[in-house]
Parts: C-alpha cells; sequence; structure tokens
C-alpha cells in the first residue's frame, strides 16, 4: 500500500519505473556477463601467448640458423614467420584493448600506436630491401624492430592480465 | 512486504550474481524511495536521477552492506546523499547543542495520521526539518536510525522533528 503521507503522483508510473530498472540493470555488478567475458579474455591470453611461444621458438631456430649462415631465401622464410605470427597479434590488440578498464585502455592505445609505428618502419626496412638488397645491418635492424614489438605486445598482454 | 530473513537471502543472492534478486529489491523498495525524493523536487527528472544513482551505489557495493540493519535504511541514507550533494547549497543541518535535545520531553506515542492533515504543508517545511520529519513520520523510522542516515546526533533528529511539528501545528491551527 501506498505511503498516505504522499500524493499519488509522487510515485513513479510503470513506465518510469521499467526505464529506471532498464538503466540499473545496465550498471549491475557483472555476473554471468562477467564469467563470459572472462572466459573470453583467457582465450585471447592463451593466443597470445600461444603465439608468443611461435615466437620464441622462430628466436631459436632464427639463432640456429645464424650459425649455419642463413642464405637470403631462410632469411626470407624467417621473417615471413614472423609477419605471419604478428598478424594475428594484431588481430587480437583491438580485443584486448575493447576488454580493458577504462583505466588500463589509454595506455593500451598508446602501445598500440607504438606498435603501429613499428609496423610503419618495418614495412620502410622491407622495401628498402627488395629494392637495393639485404645487408647486415638492415637485417639487424629489421630484427630489432620485431623485437621491440613482441616487447610492447608482452606490455598489452601484461596490462590485460593485471586488470582482470 | 519482504521480511528481514527472506530479504537478506535475497540480498545473499544477489552478491552470488542472480541477477533476478537485484529486481526483487528494486521492485521492494522503488515506489517508497522515489516518492520520498520527490517531496525535495518538483522536477521528475531530477527525482529519476537520484532514483537510479541511489539503486545504482546500492547495488554496486551490495557485498558492503551490513545485514543487520535494513536495506531500506541503508538505501534511504545513500540517496540521501546523492540528494545533498546536488543541493549542497539547500541543505544545512543547524548547529546545536546536546541541551536542546533534553528540552524534547513530550511523548513520542502520537499517531502519524495526526500529520496527514498537514501534509499540503510538508513541502513548506525547510530542507532538514523536512527530511527529519518525512523519516520519522511518514517513513516510520527512529531517531537512532534518522541519526545514522543523516550522520547526525539522535539528539539533534529529536530537536528537528519538534521544530517542524510546531510549524506544521501553526499551519494546522491557522
Amino acid at each position: 500500500m501506498n505511503n498516505p503521507f504522499y500524493k499519488p503522483n509522487d510515485f513513479p508510473t510503470s513506465a518510469e519505473k521499467n526505464e529506471l530498472w532498464k538503466n540499473i540493470n545496465h550498471s549491475l555488478p557483472n555476473t554471468s556477463k562477467a564469467n563470459m567475458q572472462f572466459h573470453w579474455k583467457s582465450f585471447w591470453i592463451g593466443n597470445a601467448a600461444a603465439i608468443l611461444l611461435i615466437f620464441a621458438s622462430i628466436g631459436m631456430y632464427q639463432t640456429g640458423m645464424g650459425l649455419l649462415t642463413p642464405t637470403p631465401s631462410d632469411q626470407d622464410q624467417v621473417y615471413r614467420g614472423l609477419n605471419a605470427a604478428t598478424q594475428q597479434l594484431d588481430e587480437v590488440a583491438p580485443s584486448l584493448i575493447k576488454q580493458a578498464g577504462s583505466r588500463s585502455r589509454p595506455s593500451m592505445e598508446s602501445t598500440l600506436s607504438a606498435i603501429r609505428e613499428i609496423d610503419r618502419l618495418i614495412a620502410e626496412i622491407k622495401n628498402e630491401i627488395l629494392v637495393n638488397g639485404i645487408t647486415p645491418s638492415k637485417k639487424k635492424s629489421l630484427n630489432r624492430l620485431y623485437a621491440t614489438k613482441l616487447d610492447f605486445y608482452k606490455e598489452l598482454l601484461l596490462i590485460n592480465r593485471e586488470q582482470s | 512486504m519482504l521480511s528481514k530473513g527472506e530479504e537478506n537471502n535475497i540480498i545473499t543472492r544477489a552478491i552470488q550474481g542472480d541477477q533476478s534478486s537485484f529486481k526483487v529489491l528494486y521492485d521492494e523498495h522503488i515506489d517508497a524511495l522515489f516518492a520520498f525524493l520527490h517531496q525535495f523536487s518538483d522536477e521528475r527528472g531530477q527525482v529519476k536521477d537520484w532514483t537510479q544513482r541511489a539503486f545504482m551505489k546500492a547495488f554496486q557495493n551490495l557485498h558492503s552492506f551490513n545485514k543487520d540493519s535494513r536495506f531500506k535504511t541503508w538505501l534511504f541514507s545513500i540517496a540521501l546523499n546523492e540528494m545533498r550533494m546536488d543541493k549542497r547549497s539547500e541543505f544545512h543541518f543547524q548547529q546545536l547543542d546536546d541541551a536542546d535535545s533534553e528540552l524534547i520531553t513530550e511523548p513520542e506515542t502520537e499517531k502519524p495520521e495526526k500529520w496527514l492533515k498537514a501534509k499540503h504543508a510538508i513541502k513548506q517545511l525547510e530542507p532538514d526539518k523536512r527530511i527529519v520529519f518525512l523519516l520519522s513520520i511518514a517513513e516510520e523510522y527512529t531517531h537512532k536510525e534518522i541519526g545514522s542516515i543523516l550522520n547526525i546526533p539522535e539528539g539533534h533528529s529529536r530537536v528537528i522533528l519538534h521544530r517542524a511539528k510546531k510549524e506544521l501545528q501553526q499551519v494546522l491551527l491557522s
């Protein structure tokens, strides 16, 4: 029964109650929704971790091949592998940022911009290699850029894990 | 109306993630909270905003709710905080001496219905008197509960209520 101290129009209408509930329900602590998101997060982190393992394997492979003085075609194969793997990380990054909390999102977005800048430099060196051929210094620069890119991805993953 | 035990069970289920329990709590308290807040603003949008903020804060912090107290008391104190934040300039609780509260000797056995005749004048009361009067007479909170909701000494609640009644009495006599 409504409180007699208040007038009938002091009470909310059904439409107002529904509207308010819709907004409140939207902000409810994510319970079942949170679990779902958590699994997706694990999925992406797992994926990214797998890709990092591929990188580690490529690194070992590259070191091994380095000892045997790689031919240009071997080197080419390594970069193709690196490209394929980083491409998968590129696909994961936006999802990681999308799931990030508002506090860590700006930092993740700036890390992603840095990765995009590295991509631009990698593309430049590759063009240079295509036109004028590979040299030890170009190879060194390219390797450094891939390593830095990996470091940045590691940073993205760590930020994501800390806030999950 | 839910019993204290039923309400506590619902709160436990809500904390555990049962979404439908939040809706039960909402349905139980929305009318009372909205109508109460409407006594402090004629702008419906403003009242909706306070109500929404109060429920959101209460639900988001449900794990910190002390189940020894009533959920409604907790919800009202959150709502009043939200409202007082927005109306900072209007809501001042006068500084009172404890001696003032000792002067209040009237018995608290009167029936709240007595004041129904003066309900049209409640909105004319100053905000602090209106809050205490409504919490005490319309919502039937004890002075101890009012003190904890408004963060004022229990005795001050008595003094403010006494003054509010005095003003309304004059309205009834005129």
